[in-house]
């Protein structure tokens, strides 16, 4: 454990623990659901750090976060997922033109998440990994166990969905 | 000309080969239809890009692994059966109980602490039921409802028990059956409907040392804090502890199979602790009913390892005999009744797993991992092949 190419824990959380929370929550839509799942992850990563072997780190980590988020997935199956708040009137933000473009900035995050979430796990997965995350390609294919055409075609057509839904 | 719309958002991220992106770039200057796709594609792109990286909520605390508080050291590890009307503490106690006058924390290493913490946890098994109870044995007094549910054994295991904590003795009701088991010091007392006995039985000491123990991290449960623990064996976790940081009780359990999934979940729900003892409705005088016994363990057919779990204590029920498995974390009891249907083992026990062998009716009582309980029942004899007769008889009339 003292190669220095291995992370340790506490760096694993410091680095990473806010990019898996801003994974899960754009996969998921749901604050609760991505804080269980950096939890879940960090939880994972401290066992497998002792028997993590020097290589992709990055890659091995998705890998991690990515089984953590399916296996949730799948146990939440039959639960009903909670809807985004839709009332934005709630965010009691002073009219100026500053505000107004909080404000704007806010509706259009929300349009494009829920867009995000009316697509295919599959697409919304890769686009995620890809605009969210910053991974390359390959990083994804390596994450998610597909060839690289699977990655290129899932994000392309999620772009497209998207386009279409954010009109 | 052919359009490869495709080769378009891997342009934006710039994914393509050179080969690739000289088509695109020519096919582009002569596409109008291409070059509004790919508009469309950078805006939604640009969309979810620009999307607010929102900070790590400040109450996931990924910070250095803490040790707890360490209870104290004075603790039951019992399982029942209410076949027999009586219960049994099973052999680790021996091992625990002798460890068991020190009250205070222990200053050693981390790991070593935590261990030492982790050999004064009592498992009280109501074997009779299939629910059970890791506590501190703690000398906090609480109340709660425990909610059980094994998401993938065969039988599955949903129920809700009281617990009432009283210092040393542990009362854990079940409001359906009536069932009321007690636990206290190193006894435990058998329904207080039935005939109360109590059995000691001892064995040798299941391999505490096989796990390790590790203090991951903090989390807010049912608004109180607590310090997340997992016990694992050979670099798998096997159990996850939520322990509550004030009172050193445990109220959230997950059992791990090896994959990785949960497998079972017990959680304490309404938990109130108290600094006074709390007044838990027995029927009975405690001090006046319970007798105690000692069985050494009876020559017995069950194996002595089964899962990986130490056969601890075994004992004769009428007709049958019942084996205590244990490994420190997880306990479990096996049920051999000669003859009879299986619903003569399974009476009054909700047992995991029934089945009949060789003219024997057999369970398996206690939440396991679900790859656990597959390796229990491997090394049990294995099931008769159903007679379909039989079979077609009990479908019609029941």
């Amino acid at each position: 454990m003292n190669d220095p190419s291995i992370p340790t824990w506490e760096d694993v959380a410091r680095t990473h623990g806010r990019k898996i929370y801003n994974y899960a929550y754009r996969l998921t839509g749901n604050p609760h659901d991505a804080k269980d799942l950096v939890q879940e992850v960090l939880l994972r990563v401290r066992r497998g750090l002792d028997s993590y072997t020097p290589g992709s780190f990055d890659g091995w980590l998705w890998r991690i976060t990515r089984n953590a988020f399916l296996d949730d997935v799948r146990k939440r199956k039959r639960r009903p997922t909670s809807p985004l708040p839709d009332d934005l009137d709630r965010l009691s933000i002073a009219s100026s033109p500053a505000a107004d473009d909080v404000l704007a900035s806010i509706r259009l995050g929300e349009d494009v998440q829920k867009a995000l979430l009316d697509l295919p796990e599959d697409f919304r997965e890769a686009i995620v990994m890809c605009d969210i995350i910053g991974m390359s390609y390959e990083e994804i294919a390596h994450a998610i166990d597909a060839p690289i055409g699977t990655v290129r075609s899932r994000i392309h057509r999620g772009r497209k969905q998207l386009k279409d839904r954010l009109g | 000309m052919s359009h490869r719309p495709e080769l378009l958002s891997a342009m934006l991220d710039g994914e393509l080969s050179e080969s690739e992106a000289a088509w695109v770039a020519a096919h582009l200057d002569g596409c109008g239809q291409c070059r509004s796709e790919l508009d469309g594609l950078a805006s939604a792109r640009s969309a979810v890009r620009g999307l607010p990286m929102l900070d790590l909520p400040e109450d996931v605390h990924p910070g250095e692994p803490r040790v707890t508080r360490l209870w104290p050291r004075r603790v039951a590890v019992a399982a029942m059966s209410a076949a027999a009307a009586a219960a049994v503490t099973i052999g680790a106690l021996g091992m625990i109980g002798m460890a068991s006058d020190s009250s205070t924390a222990v200053d050693v290493g981390e790991a070593e602490a935590i261990l030492a913490a982790t050999r004064s946890l009592g498992v009280i098994t109501d074997g009779s039921e299939a629910a059970e109870y890791v506590t501190s044995g703690a000398t906090a007094h609480f109340s709660a409802r425990q909610t059980m549910a094994c998401l993938d054994h065969d039988a599955l295991i949903d129920r809700t028990v009281d617990v009432t904590s009283m210092g040393s003795v542990t009362v854990m009701s079940d409001p359906l059956s009536q069932l009321t088991v007690l636990a206290y010091g190193s006894v435990a007392t058998g329904p207080v409907s039935g005939p109360i006995a109590s059995v000691t039985v001892t064995g040798p000491a299941p391999e505490l040392d096989d796990y390790d123990v590790t203090a991951v991290m903090t989390e807010e449960r049912h608004d109180r804090a607590t310090e997340i623990v997992t016990l694992g064996k050979a670099g798998i976790d096997r159990a996850r502890l939520w322990i509550d940081v004030e009172t050193g009780v445990i109220v959230h359990r997950e059992l791990l199979a090896a994959d990785g999934s949960v497998s079972c979940v017990a959680d304490l729900v309404e938990f109130e602790p108290s600094d006074t003892p709390i007044q838990a409705s027995i029927p009975f005088d405690l001090r006046a009913e319970v007798t105690e016994t000692t069985y050494d363990p009876v020559t017995t057919e069950f194996p002595s390892v089964l899962g990986g779990l130490e056969l601890v204590a075994a004992y004769p029920v009428e007709d049958g005999e019942v084996g205590v498995y244990g490994d420190g974390v997880f306990t479990m009891a096996v049920v051999r009744v000669s003859g009879g249907h299986p619903d003569s083992v399974s009476a009054d026990r909700s047992p995991t797993h029934v089945w009949e062998s060789g003219g024997a009716s057999w369970a398996v009582v206690g939440a396991l991992p679900s790859d656990l309980l597959e390796a229990v029942l491997d090394g049990l004899p294995a099931p008769d092949d159903p007679n379909p007769f039989i079979e077609g008889w009990r479908i019609l009339f029941g």
